[in-house]
């Protein structure tokens, strides 16, 4: 096995969520609800001279669009995110100028596909487990119990539920959100394809690869394999959890 | 204070905050009875999630691009299977194996720049296409404009029967009024689209541009209109980027991949500076700030300098002050290549141009245009119209140069000035007591206290600290290239032409214009000289006589005011300049004089367009909408503008045709394959208007059938076939691009372009363009005097005898050299006296006594391009709506981050959460552009609107918005005095915000 991770360049990222589109773009046959809330082109149809008798696409009763039943027909899990750092101030002055400290930085972040993950030792009924080509953290979903133990347990929250309220729903019900999560992208990278994320990146800011080869592609200043401002970070180091993902922290040129 | 700073110091935006805003804005939008009569029925056909492990080779891939008004175009490529498209990816998307040298490409020859998508068409296109709210069958409203409940499914053949009765309809009162009350859009259409009603002219057309309307107006009167900047590969030449007004990394239209090209060349240690009233992302990542040497000291320049809204070109002027009076600017440069900077300068005309010269569809009226008008130069020679410049003598009157205007801002207000007396101290910025001469800084007699005057004056009006302007002034000046990369926000302001002409100025004193790592400043929107790699658009259009100012036929009128021509008949103009300007658009043929309503018009006719908020006042559009007799709206998904249509015609998407997509500012070429079948009853644009046109042809003839077979090509330009040709073959490589870049470059055959999705000619930095060394030359540019104009002849002969001292126009447009002009409710008013050296009141609205104390911005969203894609979930959850403020602004007013908020002025209000960030300055707010206006089902506010040809204000009452519309804030003010292509008054005027609902 040639366990596979990601780079992450933080010099390069403008956090423009780019990869975490192209995520829910390229999985979403993978969502936790895609057997129960599928768009159909036949949908939200209505014949002619039927529409008098039939509610429409926009919600009659107040004449607002209907976000939430839009909301049905994509991809809730974030997969991947981006988070926002932001620090320092601006302040004007007595003068009226004004002064800044401030500045932002950007984290997109996913499983990171740990080689002792944190999910696996949780999972009381054990359908989460290490693949053996890539070292890719996946779930089999048939038996999940919607417990959210995988979720609590990892430092991230990485193992997404299609809805917050994943543990509300009896256990027969065919609604009842499994956990879903970052594939990696298996299907492409078995195909000589990047992940969707990677392949996505408006910045060119991230990459996947076996480990290794990341490893000595990419070294020198600014690299970490923690970022000290994360706490997600610094909570997987305490747990042991070994995370695979390298990054290059943002630093001035 | 101590503890709140601490509070507010650090702050992680995460997935959490989002489902809080997200849950706000949720809360806002669904309110009572957020019920569902659908999606009862189980789903049959169950996709194991098993299965998506594996690859789906069934899956067939089309190459596509953007089909929205983006113009910057990316590679798509669409993955169909059963007709079902169900992902996109982009030109990142290749085997991973070696991908490196493509991946990190920014364009070599033979390895042309990947142009990846962004979030918007990853997050967008797919839900726009399979969404409830697709318009999928023609429907009429049965009930109230804006009443959606109202509307029910017709079929095509009633729907292009009543476009077509009510087309004639409006038609046929030309022979009343003499001219068709239809108004339109765009006179042609972008890119091929026909219009409905080319063949009955004049008909009623609005004029300007959203995204560049005031630049392309300086460009015009300073550089031409055909002018180019430096390549985007050119940075990589330059010791200094400055990017002002512009965040590349989510700004549309002109961009053009620019974030890759500024992280490439900061990588290869280029240093880069942001200027916005916003940390933009590209602030946050690309910028890396410089230091200078000023008289000894070393100042530091930081990476974002914060400005304040729509003082840009204070900070430019000021700018340019530095630079003149520490004797930097390039004389050379200035005598030779310019008009205008030195005091009385007199030169002869070298323009190869006529006074006919220009784009109609982006800039206004020629000098003279009018018939027999003559134009008299400052040697007395007459010249008529069509005539060319060439010959003709030029001189600056005094007081009007730039050299006298940067010399004048060390004056002291003077009481005795008219200016000074109305309390504008705009112009007068130092403590210079007249008769004293100006002296330069080197000069041991100068006043030192006269200098730091005028600097830190332009501090406090901007709020860029003294020593930053200094500095950067300083270093812009002596760096040997440095680039000044301009985007769109500043001119997206009453004053953005001022700031504009500014730039230009800045880059012609520090002789960057025509320099290799450097440029023209002032109009780069899309006037990137990559398009010249290829063949760019015909400015006329072949067959339609549109934009060809012999023959051209349309009443223009400012696209950012048509409500108010809706309402009043007029737009700003006085009566006699609307009846003089409309007498010159159609030929001398209609003459209104007389008439109580100038302008009528019945019908509106829009075709894939949010127009209720693309541009000012919202809630004036609305009004002026159900005034309206026809509203007949073409679109994909119902848009806010949609829901007040009497019928709503559905396109099909650009997916279900084939065609060519090309960039506006780049030689990309991209193949549209059609990969879908049309969905739905869903019809293409032209399809449409054909059948649209047979029917009103039909009508018009007195219901005699029309027998004739609708001509392949007619007045409306060619066919989508036939446009395909012409697009692929402008594609190519042109002689300009086998001359200056690539001496190889080779034609592609079509069917080579088709499999490979697209055809691009990249320029290589060390091939960069120079736009004014290798294209347009100075002494040769299509202006009134072939020279880089700092003063303008054109303003200069209008009405000379209504300037007010400090040469303006009595309306506050336009100065015909380079000057700041203060922005209609800019920070100058929040002033006692309108001076800011005095106390701050904040603004005091003459209309409500109403006092405002914030400023808005409008910047671009990142999950919308302008207004599509404002209905889908899955990429605006990810950005919710909110206004961004800074917490100092929030804490004084009780609000906290993910309240929700009313943001109101005269105008308007909206109702979106609270977003605490010290993003963005204190003092301003930002409401991204482009949120669909959703009127509040019961909350009301107060607003003052002039409705009525007296101009007056009187008081309504309209719905909140709770969709944040950023136009329900803005005005719609456009110029008095005379024709002028417009922006958009999108930034820096006052509001307020707060937790309760204002009256």
């Amino acid at each position: 096995m040639a366990q596979w991770g990601f780079y992450f360049n933080q010099d390069r990222c403008i956090g423009c969520k780019t990869c975490v589109m192209a995520c829910k773009n390229w999985n979403d046959s993978r969502r936790g609800d895609v057997a129960v809330n599928r768009y159909r082109e036949a949908d939200y149809q209505v014949p002619l001279g039927a529409m008098e008798k039939s509610a429409h696409f926009i919600n009659p009763a107040n004449g607002l669009t209907h976000y939430e039943e839009f909301r049905k027909f994509h991809m809730k899990e974030d997969w991947r995110w981006v988070d926002t750092h932001e620090t320092g101030q601006v302040i004007q002055q007595p003068n009226n100028t004004f002064e800044s400290s401030f500045d932002r930085r950007y984290l997109s972040n996913s499983c990171n596909h740990c080689d002792q993950p944190a999910c696996v030792v949780a999972c009381p009924e054990g359908i989460i487990y290490k693949e053996e080509t890539y070292g890719i953290v996946l779930v089999d979903h048939e038996n999940c119990i919607s417990c959210g133990e995988c979720k609590t347990a990892c430092p991230w929250e990485a193992p997404q539920f299609y809805t917050p309220e994943f543990d509300k729903f009896e256990m027969s019900d065919p609604k009842r959100p499994k956990m879903t999560k970052c594939t990696l992208c298996i299907d492409r990278i078995t195909e000589g394809l990047k992940p969707a994320c990677v392949a996505s990146c408006w910045n060119r800011a991230l990459d996947a690869g076996p480990m290794e080869e990341l490893r000595k592609q990419y070294s020198g200043k600014f690299m970490v394999t923690v970022p000290e401002f994360e706490s997600d970070y610094v909570e997987s180091l305490k747990m042991n959890t070994k995370p695979n993902i390298m990054f290059k922290k943002k630093g001035q040129v | 204070m101590g503890k709140l700073n601490t509070l507010l110091n650090r702050k992680r935006v995460t997935r959490r905050d989002f489902l809080k805003w997200m849950s706000a804005v949720v809360a806002v939008t669904s309110l009572p009875g957020g019920n569902t009569a659908w999606g009862k029925k189980p789903y049959k056909d169950i996709v194991s999630v098993r299965n998506g492990l594996v690859f789906d080779h069934e899956v067939k891939v089309f190459h596509s691009t953007g089909g929205y008004n983006c113009g910057s175009r990316c590679h798509h490529k669409l993955h169909v299977k059963n007709g079902r498209l169900l992902r996109i990816t982009s030109s990142g998307d290749i085997p991973r194996k070696d991908s490196a040298a493509s991946d990190e490409s920014v364009g070599e020859i033979g390895n042309p720049m990947q142009r990846r998508a962004c979030a918007r068409c990853y997050g967008g296109y797919i839900q726009r296409l399979y969404q409830p709210d697709r318009l999928k069958y023609p429907m009429i409203q049965t009930k109230s404009r804006g009443d959606i409940t109202g509307f029910k499914r017709i079929s095509w053949e009633e729907a292009i029967e009543y476009v077509a009765e009510r087309t004639a309809a409006a038609i046929k009162r030309k022979e009343v009024l003499g001219y068709v009350p239809i108004l339109q859009k765009l006179p042609w259409g972008i890119y091929g689209f026909p219009s409905i009603v080319n063949e009955h002219k004049p008909y009623i057309c609005l004029h300007g541009n959203e995204s560049s309307g005031f630049a392309t107006s300086a460009k015009f009167d300073a550089l031409g209109a055909n002018a180019y900047a430096n390549s985007m590969s050119d940075r990589f030449n330059s010791d200094l980027v400055i990017t002002w007004g512009l965040d590349s990394s989510r700004t549309t239209y002109w961009n053009e991949h620019g974030h890759w090209f500024s992280t490439k060349s900061r990588e290869a240690g280029v240093a880069n500076v942001v200027i916005s009233p916003n940390h933009t992302d590209v602030a946050a990542i690309l910028a890396t700030g410089t230091t200078v040497t000023v008289d000894g000291n070393t100042v530091k320049i930081p990476g974002w300098i914060p400005i304040r809204p729509a003082t840009d070109g204070a900070l430019a002027v000021a700018m340019a002050y530095v630079i003149y009076k520490r004797n930097l600017h390039d004389k050379v440069f200035l005598q030779d290549k310019c008009f205008g900077f030195f005091k009385g300068q007199k030169i002869i005309s070298t323009a190869p141009g006529t006074n006919l010269c220009g784009q109609r569809y982006n800039t206004q009226f020629p000098p003279g245009f009018e018939e027999g008008h003559e134009f008299t130069d400052a040697a007395g020679k007459k010249f008529k119209t069509g005539e060319k410049y060439a010959g003709a003598s030029f001189q600056v009157p005094q007081g009007e140069s730039f050299q006298e205007y940067l010399e004048a801002l060390e004056l002291a207000p003077d009481p005795r000035d008219k200016a000074s007396k109305q309390g504008q101290n705009t112009q007068r910025w130092s403590t210079r007591k007249k008769g004293i001469p100006f002296v330069h800084y080197h000069d041991k007699a100068v006043d030192i206290a006269v200098y730091r005057g005028v600097i830190d004056f332009a501090a406090r009006l901007t709020g860029v600290p003294s020593e930053i302007i200094e500095g950067l002034a300083v270093k812009y000046a002596t760096v040997n290239a440095a680039f000044l990369e301009v985007g769109g926000g500043p001119q997206r302001a009453w004053n953005g032409y001022e700031w504009s002409m500014a730039t230009i100025a800045l880059a012609a004193m520090a002789g960057h214009t025509d320099k290799k790592g450097g440029g023209p400043g002032g109009f780069m929107l899309a006037s990137q000289p990559e398009k010249m790699c290829a063949t760019p658009l015909p400015q006329i259009m072949p067959g339609t006589g549109i934009n060809d100012p012999e023959t051209d036929n349309i009443i223009y009128i400012p696209m950012g005011s048509w409500a108010h021509t809706v309402l009043t008949g007029k737009d700003y103009r006085d009566r006699e300049s609307l009846i003089r300007d409309t007498r010159i658009c159609t030929r001398g043929a209609l003459d209104l004089t007389g008439r109580e309503k100038l302008l009528e018009i019945d019908l509106f006719f829009i075709r894939n367009l949010n127009v209720l908020q693309t541009s000012e006042f919202v809630n004036k559009k609305i009004e002026a909408i159900k005034t309206l007799k026809d509203f007949i709206v073409v679109d994909q998904v119902m848009t806010a503008s949609a829901t007040y249509a009497d019928i709503v015609l559905p396109a099909a998407t650009h997916f279900e045709v084939e065609g060519i997509g090309i960039s506006i500012a780049s030689a990309c070429t991209f193949m549209m394959e059609k990969a879908l079948d049309p969905l739905y009853d869903t019809m293409n644009d032209e399809e449409l208007v054909a059948l649209i046109k047979t029917k009103v042809t039909e009508k018009l003839k007195d219901g005699a059938k029309n027998t004739e077979k609708p001509p392949e090509t007619t007045a409306d330009g060619p066919t989508r076939e036939q446009m395909t040709q012409i697009l692929f073959t402008m594609g190519q490589p042109s002689e300009f691009y086998k001359k200056h870049v690539d001496p190889n470059a080779k034609e592609i055959s079509f069917e080579a372009f088709k499999q490979q999705g697209f055809m691009d000619h990249p320029v290589p930095a060390e091939k960069s363009i120079v736009g004014f060394r290798d294209i347009n030359v100075p002494g040769r540019l299509e202006n009134t005097t072939g020279r880089i104009n700092l003063y303008s002849p054109f303003w200069g002969q209008l009405r000379p005898s209504r300037r007010d001292a400090t040469g303006r126009l009595l309306s506050g447009m336009r100065s015909a050299g380079v000057c700041y002009l203060p922005n209609i409710e800019g920070y100058e008013s929040f002033f006692k006296d309108n001076d800011v050296r005095k106390a701050f009141t904040g603004y005091r609205s003459p209309v409500s006594n109403r006092t405002y104390t914030l400023q808005y911005i409008t910047n671009k969203a990142r999950n919308r391009a302008h207004t599509v894609f404002d209905s889908n979930p899955m990429i605006k959850d990810h950005f919710p709506q909110t206004v961004k403020m800074n917490p100092m602004d929030a804490a004084r007013r009780g609000i906290q981050n993910g309240d929700i908020v009313y943001i109101y002025n005269d105008r308007g209000c909206i109702k979106v959460p609270a977003e605490l960030s010290h993003y963005i300055v204190p003092g301003a707010i930002s409401v991204e552009h482009g949120g669909w206006y959703r009127p509040h089902p019961s909350e009301t506010v107060t607003i003052w609107m002039n409705d009525q040809e007296d101009d007056k204000y009187r008081q309504k009452t309209v719905p909140v918005d709770i969709g944040g519309t950023d136009n329900v804030l803005t005005y719609d003010f456009s110029m008095k005095e005379i024709y002028i292509s417009t922006g958009i008054n999108a930034q820096g005027g006052a509001c307020e915000v707060s937790k309760t609902k204002p009256a």
